[in-house]
């Protein structure tokens, strides 16, 4: 068995790549075996799955970046709890470009790293920061037999609806030339204010853009879902709420990775 | 870059998620433009160390140490002076300048005298600064780089790394 890679990404900034990711690592290592990914030199993902916050000193030199320039992913593979396991990130990522150009690495370096533990996993889930970059670039240029996926973040502005056909445009690009298998799982809308009146016009206008690319499940945002970055996740009383429309989304996502052709035109 | 993609990109300009991929598609040259780069740094450093034991007086000089400047760049203490790098050879009577900058150090009058300069860049310190400005102020254009072209001069002969006239 090896890992399906699904990649959260958006060229835009807070439309809950970092939240989405975490939270479907959390579920979906309620059965299987997940290993997250931060690629976001913030760790975000990092500190909302760990709880640490001080990252550049807790994950000095083992973090993600170290993974990627030696090659080998397993010495930096930290466990969240039974089935749930993450590689960190630090500000220190911001180096990677000029670390992978002085090392001779390609676009396939995170390839290189994960196929050690390939085999050890039921999914890989990546988190990437909001710009055409190594970080982004190379988790969509991983390749895996079970499957490469990607998930666009749209959180209803008008930001984020110019930065959809560039994510798209990165996600062609790495098809193309590094991951052929490369699909690309849906569009996923979590709206900032889901009473704002543009909406509906804007599922409108990604629907019409995009056919079949839109999640049926729409997460709105909710201040328990924020707090789960405070509270955590372990005996959280407040779980079931902020987790409300995180349980459908992964059921869908789910179901569409699994199909052999996915949505989408890729 | 495959023939394909090259193809495409002469058919159709390049977008910026193109051009990024495109730009991991060159690095053969750009492999070897690190071991050139390595050796330019190399030649650089050898500069750096003053040994040249050329005296003429005509003295062909030579500037374009990219890895100075950015050692310099770090130092918070300097005042950057110029960021033109120009490679030039140069003309330089420095028996003449140091009559004409003595005249002008002392309050003289003094001859007019044109040489050949090339642009360079670097860091003072900033009381040297001052100081030459001050001195320069009362000159004309060109004065400050004699008397700093002096000084280095007068130091490269001390040190044996120029003959001295």
């Amino acid at each position: 068995m090896t890992a399906k890679i699904v990649t959260f990404g958006i060229s835009k900034g807070g439309c809950s790549k970092s939240t989405s990711s975490g939270i479907t690592s959390y579920l979906l290592s309620k059965d299987e075996r997940v290993l997250a990914i931060d690629m976001d030199g913030q760790g975000n993902l990092t500190s909302f799955l760990t709880g640490e916050y001080d990252i550049c000193t807790v994950f000095e030199e083992r973090t993600i970046l170290e993974a990627i320039i030696n090659g080998d992913a397993r010495p930096y593979i930290i466990k969240i709890n039974k089935n749930l396991d993450l590689i960190p990130a630090n500000d220190f990522l911001a180096t990677l470009p000029r670390k992978m150009f002085e090392n001779h690495l390609k676009l396939d370096a995170l390839q290189s790293a994960l196929e050690p533990v390939m085999d050890d996993y039921d999914w890989i889930i990546i988190d990437t920061p909001p710009a055409l970059s190594e970080q982004t670039v190379i988790p969509l240029s991983t390749y895996s037999e079970a499957g490469s996926y990607a998930v666009v973040m749209f959180d209803g502005s008008m930001f984020a609806y110019y930065a959809i056909p560039k994510f798209l445009e990165i996600i062609e690009g790495a098809k193309e030339r590094y991951n052929p298998t490369l699909e690309t799982a849906g569009i996923l809308f979590s709206l900032i204010d889901a009473r704002a009146k543009e909406n509906e016009v804007m599922i409108e206008a990604v629907e019409e853009d995009y056919p079949n690319l839109k999640f049926d499940t729409i997460i709105k945002r909710k201040a328990s879902t924020r707090r789960l970055a405070i509270e955590g996740f372990d005996g959280n009383s407040e779980l079931r709420n902020a987790l409300e429309y995180y349980v459908p989304f992964v059921k869908e996502l789910k179901k569409r990775v699994s199909q052999k052709q996915p949505q989408g035109s890729n | 870059m495959s023939a394909k993609n090259n193809l495409k990109d002469r058919i159709k300009k390049p977008n910026a998620t193109q051009a990024f991929f495109n730009s991991y598609e060159t690095n053969t040259d750009d492999d070897s433009n690190i071991e050139k780069n390595k050796n330019e740094d190399i030649a650089n450093d050898a500069n750096k160390k003053v040994n040249n034991n050329k005296a003429e007086n005509d003295i062909e000089l030579k500037n374009v140490n990219n890895n100075i400047e950015k050692t310099n760049a770090i130092n918070n203490d300097k005042t950057y002076v110029n960021d033109n790098n120009v490679v030039n050879i140069i003309d330089v009577d420095h028996v003449e300048d140091d009559e004409y900058l003595r005249e002008l150090a002392t309050g003289k009058k003094p001859i007019k005298k044109k040489n050949k300069k090339v642009f360079t860049s670097f860091y003072m310190d900033p009381d040297l600064a001052v100081i030459v400005d001050k001195i320069a102020a009362r000159g004309e254009k060109g004065d400050k780089s004699k008397l700093i072209n002096l000084g280095i001069r007068k130091l490269l002969e001390e040190y044996g790394a120029i003959e001295k006239k």
